[in-house]
């Protein structure tokens, strides 16, 4: 049994996506008092920024926001955005006090009431390309976003002219340019790895580097699908006109050993299909073309989703695009062997192309080696006990959950979160050090 | 296919046959049906033997090595098309010193050497016995004029009849074998009347695009999709040469295939004039000679594009997926031709010198011991692609001719051309 009194809180959980979140509600319902941690100026993760989910095309935010706010309302749960974590000190008696380094908000918190007169105030506008990913734009001061939480507003330092017009326009003077930067440290049970992912980061050269403006990513089109997203509607963003045309390019961000991810993303398949279907509404006019491999479409309900999606209209061609190129128009050309009867190499003109980029997980070799936690050869995080006791990594009392052990759907991200919450639980009981210290057997990753 | 692999390609079922190498082959036109790499790795991934042996699609292939460089398995399409070919070089032949040569590079290397050994201790016994009559005529500072011509017949002999099998071979298997992808009318059989039409025709477009101009090379080598900012290491300006020449892998290629025409022409031209007209076979002719210079610009070509090729090979342009994947027996051969450029460089050069080293004697015997490697090597190298190649590509312009006829026939004259196989 750890010692509760020499703790400050009983848990840590590093990222405070939907993974992370679950865990903390679950562990604060336990009566466990849990501090969580986010690195953005918002809880919410990525599931925040998403328009719909599938296979049930509920509305994301309308799952993810009681989540975040009963956990940033939880009286067990301190939330603390703009943390990010920075180095641990192990203990005999399996503590750990860690360190987290408080990034300055310029914005008191306590004072803030939200209401983002600052941000109407503020004469910077800059493109978005965090919570928006380059397809809205934001001021370099505001509430990041509508659905933000905490609802205060943050202060884009590196952008700020410093005309001091915000801190004028607040009625509450909350705003403080000299803030500095903290270093908290905080004596903890266990901890719990919950970063999450990123999407592919490169744009293969053979599809433009990025530099076809027409060819976007599957999570900039989930901005210019979501109902909270600036664009409402869908437009290409050379000239803003409405695509008549459609392309998905599938794995051009995964089973690539070319890019470094030589392994499935597992969840492109499921929200291209769910992009498509939605694009059938929000632009009925535009023939939608996958170019996949294979659909992988495992989950309950998943592969009557993507029947529903045949069955729409929306082709599905077999064939594995190669060569994206611009055209005079700024279309986008595509190479692709196309299988089957009326096969062969073909070059096919779509208005926009989507990637479906891969999943690459956000923990990387920085934050290994604040946190040395072993990974697998693809770079996730390791769970020693895989298939038994997953959410296990190599440091007793150091836990994973969500994406940063694997790619992962939301379903299977908040059922991991809640599994490692009963985990964590039994940690912090002092009863599961014997499974940390037996490894399954030698996964094959 | 465990077979392929020996010749240096990679595990085939590394492929997921995603068609990245297809859709990015710069040879391969959007819809005219081809669909290489791909499909030859899938036919070696089924074991498909025979089917992979008459594919023509193998010789259309000139390993620019873009699929490679795109290939999302980092597997070598470019290396399976390269180490086929030479499989089905070593199936083509009859003898099985191909098989024996690829597998083991240190029979090669012996085999080499024994024979160029033994081939240069005859020629000097045989000069210095007297083993062909009296020394009647004179090759630069010996007498190896008759050991050169009985021993080139034989070989010659040798070299035409293996080749010959080889080619009938391909061709059976060629013709035996559906392509690839079935396209409407392909499987028809004309009859003799048209087909030789269409031979004849799909001949001289073969002569002309493919073998004088190599149009299909050419394109390969513009075509193929560089990365922003990294132009190919082997377009770029050379500086030893005239400013501005890209010596493209085209270039040097017609510049060793004209050589090898040139050279072969003067020699025939050489032994037409002195041997039959003048009856005189040890002749000396001036430097401006026809035929003697014919003999140099050529040999002088053929020696800068080997040259120029080893050169691209040994610095090792690091974009360039060709340059890297040389083997064992590219290098063999190229070593050769390179000596034979040299040696009878030299050997030209002493002919014009006032008075004979006494050395020169082994210059000629090394040039003629090359010679006749490289001769006797033909069939059983990637050297064999000179029948090989033309015959693939005469076979695929062939069949493009016939569904281009067929397809612009009234469908009532179709049975008139038509011949019907019971």
């Amino acid at each position: 049994m750890i010692n509760n009194e020499k703790l400050d809180y009983d848990a840590l959980i590093i990222g405070a996506g939907i993974a992370g979140i679950q865990t903390a509600v679950d562990l604060g319902n336990m009566g466990l008092k849990v501090l969580m941690i986010d690195k953005q100026s918002s809880i919410g993760g990525t599931m925040i920024q998403l328009s719909k989910v599938f296979p049930t095309l509920d509305c994301a935010s309308c799952i993810t926001t009681p989540k975040m706010s009963a956990a940033f309302n939880h009286a067990n749960v301190t939330t603390k955005t703009l943390a990010e974590f920075s180095g641990f000190t192990e203990f005999s008696d399996d503590t750990f006090e860690v360190e987290i380094k408080q990034k300055s908000r310029y914005v008191d918190i306590g004072a803030c009431t939200g209401c983002n007169e600052c941000a109407d105030a503020c004469p910077v506008i800059m493109l978005d390309d965090g919570y928006d990913e380059g397809m809205g734009y934001k001021k370099a001061i505001g509430v990041p976003f509508a659905t933000a939480l905490p609802q205060k507003a943050v202060l884009d330092i590196d952008n700020c002219i410093l005309c001091g017009r915000c801190a004028n326009a607040c009625s509450t003077s909350a705003i403080h340019f000299e803030m500095k930067d903290e270093l908290l440290k905080y004596r903890v049970g266990a901890i719990v790895i919950a970063t999450g992912f990123h999407e592919t980061q490169i744009i293969k050269e053979r599809f433009g580097g990025g530099r076809i403006k027409n060819v976007i990513t599957g999570k900039q089109m989930e901005r210019l699908l979501a109902p909270t997203g600036l664009s409402q509607g869908i437009f290409r963003p050379s000239d803003s006109k409405i695509p008549w045309s459609i392309a998905y390019v599938q794995c051009a961000g995964s089973r690539d050993a070319s890019i470094g991810v030589p392994y499935c993303s597992s969840i492109c398949c499921m929200f291209a299909i769910k992009q498509a279907i939605l694009l059938s509404a929000a632009a009925p006019l535009a023939d939608i073309t996958i170019y996949n491999m294979d659909i992988r479409a495992f989950g309950k309900g998943y592969d009557e989703f993507y029947e529903t999606a045949r069955n729409m209209g929306i082709n599905f061609v077999k064939g594995k695009v190669a060569l994206i190129e611009e055209t005079e128009t700024g279309s986008t050309k595509l190479h692709v062997e196309v299988f089957g009867e009326d096969g062969g190499k073909q070059e096919i003109e779509h208005d926009l192309t989507v990637l479906s980029m891969g999943v690459v997980p956000q923990w990387d070799a920085l934050m290994s080696k604040k946190l040395p936690v072993s990974l697998n050869v693809d770079r996730f995080v390791k769970e020693i006990r895989f298939s038994s006791e997953p959410g296990l990594t190599t440091i007793p009392g150091v836990f994973a959950v969500g994406t940063s052990t694997g790619p992962k759907d939301i379903v299977d991200s908040i059922i991991s979160g809640s599994s490692v919450a009963g985990k964590v639980a039994l940690w912090l009981k002092g009863e599961l050090r014997d499974s940390f210290l037996v490894e399954e057997f030698p996964v094959v990753m | 296919m465990n077979e392929v692999k020996k010749y240096g390609a990679f595990d085939v079922s590394a492929c997921f046959n995603c068609g990245t190498c297809t859709a990015t082959c710069p040879l391969i036109e959007a819809e005219n049906g081809n669909e290489f790499p791909r499909g030859v790795i899938r036919l070696a991934q089924l074991g498909q033997k025979d089917k992979l042996l008459g594919s023509n699609e193998l010789w259309m292939c000139y390993h620019c090595g873009d699929c490679t460089a795109a290939c999302p398995r980092e597997a070598d399409p470019a290396g399976f098309m390269q180490a086929s070919r030479k499989y089905a070089i070593s199936e083509y032949e009859p003898t099985g010193l191909a098989k024996l040569f690829h597998k083991n590079r240190g029979i090669a290397l012996f085999f080499m050497l024994t024979i160029g050994i033994l081939f240069a201790a005859f020629m000097e016994y045989s000069n210095s016995s007297g083993l062909f009559g009296e020394h009647d005529y004179l090759v630069l500072g010996g007498y190896y004029g008759e050991v050169i011509h009985y021993s080139g017949m034989a070989m010659g002999i040798f070299v035409f009849l293996v080749l010959t099998i080889g080619f009938i071979r391909m061709y059976r298997s060629l013709v035996r074998n559906e392509p690839l992808r079935k396209r409407e009318y392909i499987m028809d059989h004309l009859k003799m009347k048209h087909s030789i039409i269409l031979a004849i025709r799909s001949f001289l477009d073969l002569f002309k695009n493919e073998i004088l101009m190599q149009k299909r090379f050419k394109r390969v080598d513009e075509e193929v999709y560089y990365e922003e900012g990294s132009p190919p290491a082997y377009l770029e300006i050379n500086k030893s040469f005239e400013p501005g020449q890209k010596v493209s892998r085209w270039m040097i290629h017609m510049s060793i295939f004209f050589g090898f025409i040139g050279l072969a022409l003067a020699t025939a031209f050489d032994y037409l004039i002195k041997d039959l007209i003048l009856e005189d076979p040890a002749g000396w002719v001036p430097i401006y000679h026809p035929v003697r210079l014919l003999g140099i610009i050529a040999g002088i070509s053929m020696l800068f594009g080997t040259t120029m090729s080893l050169y691209y090979r040994l610095t090792k342009p690091e974009d360039n997926e060709y340059y890297k994947s040389t083997k064992f027996d590219d290098w063999l051969l190229l070593i050769l031709i390179w000596l034979i450029g040299l040696t009878g460089f030299f050997a030209t050069i002493m002919v014009y010198l006032p008075t004979l080293p006494n050395w020169s004697g082994y210059v000629i015997i090394a040039h003629v011991v090359v010679i006749g490697e490289l001769f006797l090597m033909i069939p059983f190298t990637k050297f064999a692609h000179m029948i090989y190649r033309p015959l693939g590509l005469w076979m695929l312009k062939y069949e493009e001719l016939k569904i281009d006829f067929l397809e612009n026939l009234p469908s009532e004259e179709r049975s008139e051309v038509i011949k019907v196989i019971v």
